[in-house]
């Protein structure tokens, strides 16, 4: 036993255990099982750490039981691991260095965060293995990069994740929910990959646009090097995060996507958030790990309802079983963080205070009911934060067009239709008329439910070329969206066109 | 055996165009041979030993002596056994067995061992080569009298026999003689009864409503949708709702099909409009023509009709890229070392493609399983140069099983056809003096200058651009495809609605046409 380690000292384990983590899964679960916490760890000399880690199974073990069950048991990830990717060497090579890779130094924009540091986020340490190190890389330079994280783990933030093959929308939703989220002054952290996390990227990306660049909109959460362009095809999606937000990255600056890394990236996204939601996901997809990660650190879970049978519906309705909050637009999200103020006064308190001045108290006595009474607030000013979905308030700025056929009994949709068939009284405002009242027949058909062109004709009624127009102006004013099957839809998850 | 040259014209076949071929005849008292010189193919080398054959079997002597023929002029490449009859004949001369009357006749034909004559490809382009040649007449094999009668100005004979082709010659081709001339117009007032019919699509009413556009423009269309979805049988209709063939465009798609050998036995006048629909397998040569002396490919067999690409993603590249030039020309050049031929190839192009590879993607009935990656694959396979020339684009999807059952049939191809032919009327009015006759020819300046667009159509039109992240050129046809929605409507202005519906028509997903923004 020797004099315990100095700061300095101990950042450099960090260093070392984090090149370590990298090139081999669970090296932090096993040490847990020698040392209470990563802490107790830090505390021991090296060599010390060496040893119970090369007393550890020889390769061939589990990696992430986690990756491949699905389920994260701590039995699964404290299990034997494995070499990675050819890189059991390089790992062995690295543990008898007792040292960290000096060679290795930071890109333009990138700092490394260790365990051991303040600046090292304090969710990460509620993981039962946490990262030794973070990887952070933001487009400034390295002071920039430290004042962005340093925003970022001072705002409510959350995590928006699911499959990489969604449904229009699915990706409506997350759109719509990043973008409302950045709007309600939240950050919102997703996994780069196809899909449900590029839209919510995108929409992050959308709302800031032009707004206060000081606090970053949206975070990535990268399951190789933070620095490393994966996918490919995102490689401009990646930039446009880069430029006001971060990239962030449990592993060494330039490492290569291996299958195991990506359950163990889903840990970190899970425990940065302080919720997750789930927008589609299958019933064995990364989304749902991230969601079990996040709630073994007890984080709010919420999900978006999808449509019944669909495969990527699975996920969601299952966390909705189990109890999570079901997420019909950002609003849920955000009031399911006021919900949960007290689990990071610090953060989420003062946000909190703001964010319901916003919202409808009623809606907030509804939906939080317990624990209203104890934090309502004085001010019952008039909605703002609107629930998103209906085309009611999509409206305002053309008075021509309200509400077509939204509420429009059956009744009188018959006599529109009548008078559009019927005699016309004079030519051009009849046109006129005659083509706000196909809008309507449409919208009510698309409203029901998705309808290719050739159904929105058998059930209005109208000609082809009528149905078409009236089809393209619901278009062009954002109500309903055409998909490449030729079905129309309505748009949801969105407050207002834009 | 006084004379010992003997020589007959002849027409042969470059591409689509014929041109004249003096066959000589020299016997020479050497060392016997047969020897035929002047640029001959393979298959003009082995008319030596059906020549030999039918002059022996048909009664005629042929001397152990050195005969030598030429082909003149001896600097274009003469191909295939159509030339077996004037060699023949040329020998009979040179050898004293026939005597010319007049040598403005021509002759062309495949002999048979026995002596009988063989029809032969493009008699219809070859009789035209003669007149053009001033040429009196034409001996062709009997079987091909009535596609060359087609051609005015020229006197056919027809001929069964080398016996009776000597015959012809030697009376110097009485008119009494010559087949009388076809009548083009009175062929097509009885157009051949067509078993398809637009009536026997059920539901559809995008892709019927989408056909009709196409068809009236002159537009090119794509048609995407799972398999099952009926994309082949619509596209099989799309002729049937065109205006029938005018006089000179049936000359001119018979001339390719005959060039090709593709006319039905007794059938001498292509009287449809060709659809022709090549299996995606096909090399770039057989889609766009070519081979040492250029035939025409299935672009060009399709001239004046339709070309239907099925499992458009899946053709080579190369083939597909090749279609660019005859899809805006409305013709194509092959280039070959010795010759450069050009084909007609005015077609409008019918495709149709699965939504993604494995055919599912939007399919409610089937998850589909391809990744983020082969999609992207999958429609970077269809360039943007390519597309660009692809007007319309529409999604075609499953009819519903009750609609099947239930559902009244759909308009009748003669109801269509009326309107797209009033609407052609209406664009070759409009467009007369502007050197095109669709609108789906108009250039980026004819477009400014010719479509003319209301108010709320160009309000309409900035939205879409703005809101529907359309580029230029996308703009560019929606407004195309609008003239035509509003020639087919009898507006002589692009009302907001005429735009509506040919943003319709823009095709979601199938190009990579809206940016990136989920």
């Amino acid at each position: 036993m020797s004099r315990p380690p100095c700061h300095e000292e101990r950042c450099g384990t960090c260093l070392w255990l984090a090149e370590l983590a990298t090139r081999r899964g669970g090296t932090i679960g096993r040490l847990r099982k020698s040392y209470q916490d990563l802490d107790a760890v830090l505390e021991r000399p090296r060599s010390e750490i060496a040893a119970v880690l090369a007393r550890s199974p020889a390769p061939g073990g589990d990696t992430g039981g986690a990756s491949r069950s699905g389920t994260p048991s701590r039995a699964g990830r404290a299990a034997a691991p494995r070499a990675t990717g050819g890189d059991g060497s390089g790992w062995r090579t690295a543990l008898a260095r007792l040292a960290p890779d000096m060679s290795l130094t930071d890109p333009p924009g990138g700092i490394v965060v260790t365990y051991v540091d303040d600046e090292y986020p304090p969710g990460l340490r509620h993981l039962y293995d946490p990262p030794p190190a973070l990887f952070v890389l933001g487009a400034g330079d390295a002071a920039e990069t430290g004042r962005r994280l340093a925003e970022v783990l001072r705002a409510p933030r959350v995590v928006v994740v699911g499959t990489r093959r969604p449904s229009p929308y699915g990706l409506d939703m997350a759109a719509g929910i990043g973008r409302d989220l950045v709007r309600e002054g939240c950050v919102v952290i997703s996994g780069l990959a196809y899909g449900i996390d590029a839209a919510a990227h995108r929409g992050a990306l959308q709302e800031a646009a032009g707004a206060d660049p000081s606090v970053p909109p949206t975070v990535a959460v990268m399951g190789c090097g933070a620095d490393v362009c994966y996918p490919r095809a995102h490689g401009s999606l990646r930039r446009r995060i880069l430029q006001p937000g971060l990239i962030v990255s449990e592993f060494l600056w330039g490492v290569p996507v291996h299958r195991w890394r990506f359950p163990s990236r889903n840990r970190v996204l899970g425990a940065l958030g302080h919720a997750v939601v789930v927008v589609e996901g299958g019933p064995q997809s990364g989304a749902l790990i991230t969601a079990r990660h996040a709630l073994d650190v007890s984080r709010e879970i919420l999900a978006v309802p999808g449509e019944a049978g669909r495969q990527t519906s699975e996920g969601p309705h299952g966390l909705l079983r189990d109890g999570a909050t079901i997420c019909e637009s950002a609003l849920c999200a955000a009031i399911a963080l006021i919900g949960i103020q007290n689990s990071d006064p610090g953060v989420l308190r003062g946000w909190s205070a703001d964010a319901m001045e916003r919202i409808d108290p009623a809606l907030l006595a509804d939906r939080l009911a317990d624990d209203w009474e104890l934090m309502a607030p004085s001010v019952d000013e008039e909605e703002v934060f609107a629930d998103g979905g209906g085309p009611g308030e999509e409206t305002e700025d053309r008075p021509g067009l309200d509400r077509p056929g939204m509420d429009l009994p059956v009744g009188d949709r018959r006599q529109t239709d009548a008078r559009d068939r019927g005699g016309r009284p004079s030519a051009a405002a009849s046109h006129a008329e005659a083509a706000v009242d196909a809008e309507q027949l449409v919208w009510t058909v698309v409203d029901a439910g998705q309808s290719h062109v050739d159904a929105v004709v058998a059930q209005s009624g109208l000609p082809i070329g009528a149905a078409l127009a009236a089809l393209g102006a619901l278009e062009a004013k954002g109500r309903v969206a055409a998909l490449p099957d030729g079905t129309y839809r309505a748009v949801r998850g969105r407050r207002r066109p834009g | 055996m006084s004379p010992v040259l003997g020589r007959l014209a002849s027409v042969a076949l470059v591409g689509l165009d014929a041109h004249v071929v003096e066959v000589e005849t020299h016997v020479a008292a050497a060392m016997p041979a047969f020897v035929i010189v002047g640029l001959p193919d393979a298959a003009v080398q082995e008319s030596r030993e059906r020549v030999r054959a039918a002059i022996m079997n048909a009664g005629y002597r042929f001397p152990a002596r050195r005969i030598i023929v030429n082909l003149a002029p001896a600097d274009v490449r003469k191909s295939g056994p159509l030339l077996d009859l004037p060699i023949a004949l040329s020998f009979l001369l040179a050898t004293g067995q026939a005597r010319c009357a007049d040598r403005r006749l021509a002759a062309v034909g495949e002999l048979g061992l026995d002596g009988s004559l063989r029809p032969v490809a493009g008699a219809l382009a070859l009789a035209e080569g003669a007149r053009r040649a001033g040429l009196r007449g034409l001996i062709v094999p009997a079987a091909n009298a009535t596609e060359a009668a087609l051609v005015p100005g020229i006197e056919v004979f027809a001929v069964r026999t080398l016996a009776e082709a000597v015959t012809a010659i030697e009376s110097g081709g009485p008119a009494a003689a010559a087949t009388p001339a076809a009548d083009v117009g009175a062929l097509l007032a009885q157009p051949p009864v067509c078993d398809a019919d637009l009536a026997d699509v059920i539901g559809q009413h995008l892709a019927r409503r989408a056909l009709e556009v196409a068809v009236a423009g002159g537009h090119n269309i794509v048609m995407v949708g799972p398999p099952g979805s009926g994309k082949t049988m619509l596209a099989r209709r799309v002729s049937t709702i065109m205006s029938p063939l005018a006089v000179d465009e049936a000359l001119a798609v018979t001339r390719v099909h005959s060039v090709a050998g593709l006319l039905p036995p007794g059938e001498p006048l292509v009287r449809r409009r060709p659809f022709r629909a090549p299996h995606h397998s096909i090399s770039l040569a057989g889609l766009i023509g070519g081979g040492s002396s250029p035939r025409p490919g299935e672009v060009s067999l399709a001239h004046m009709g339709v070309l239907f690409l099925d499992e458009l993603a899946e053709f080579r590249p190369s083939a597909l890229e090749a279609l660019r030039q005859p899809l805006e020309d409305g013709r194509i050049t092959v280039a070959r070392a010795l010759s450069s031929v050009t084909f007609p190839a005015a077609v409008m192009l019918v495709a149709a493609m699965n939504p993604c590879p494995c055919g599912h993607l939007g399919d409610r009935g089937t998850e589909c399983i391809c990744t983020q990656q082969r999609l992207r694959q999958y429609r970077a396979r269809l360039s943007g140069p390519l597309l660009d020339r692809i007007d319309l684009r529409i999604a075609v999807g499953r009819v519903a099983a009750a609609d099947l059952r239930a559902a009244p049939s759909g308009e009748s191809s003669a109801a269509v056809r009326e309107r797209v032919c009033a609407a052609r009327a209406r664009q070759t009015a409009r467009l007369a003096g502007s050197g095109v006759f669709a609108n789906a020819q108009l250039g980026t300046r004819q477009v400014r200058r010719l479509c003319r667009l209301s108010p709320g159509a160009a309000a309409a039109l900035d939205t879409a651009y703005t809101r529907l992240h359309l580029s230029a050129r996308a703009c560019e046809r929606v407004v195309k495809v609008a003239q035509t929605v509003a020639d087919l409507g009898g507006a002589t202005v692009i009302a907001e609605e005429h735009v509506r519906e040919s943003l319709a028509y823009r095709g979601v997903g199938v190009a990579a046409e809206q940016a990136g923004a989920a």
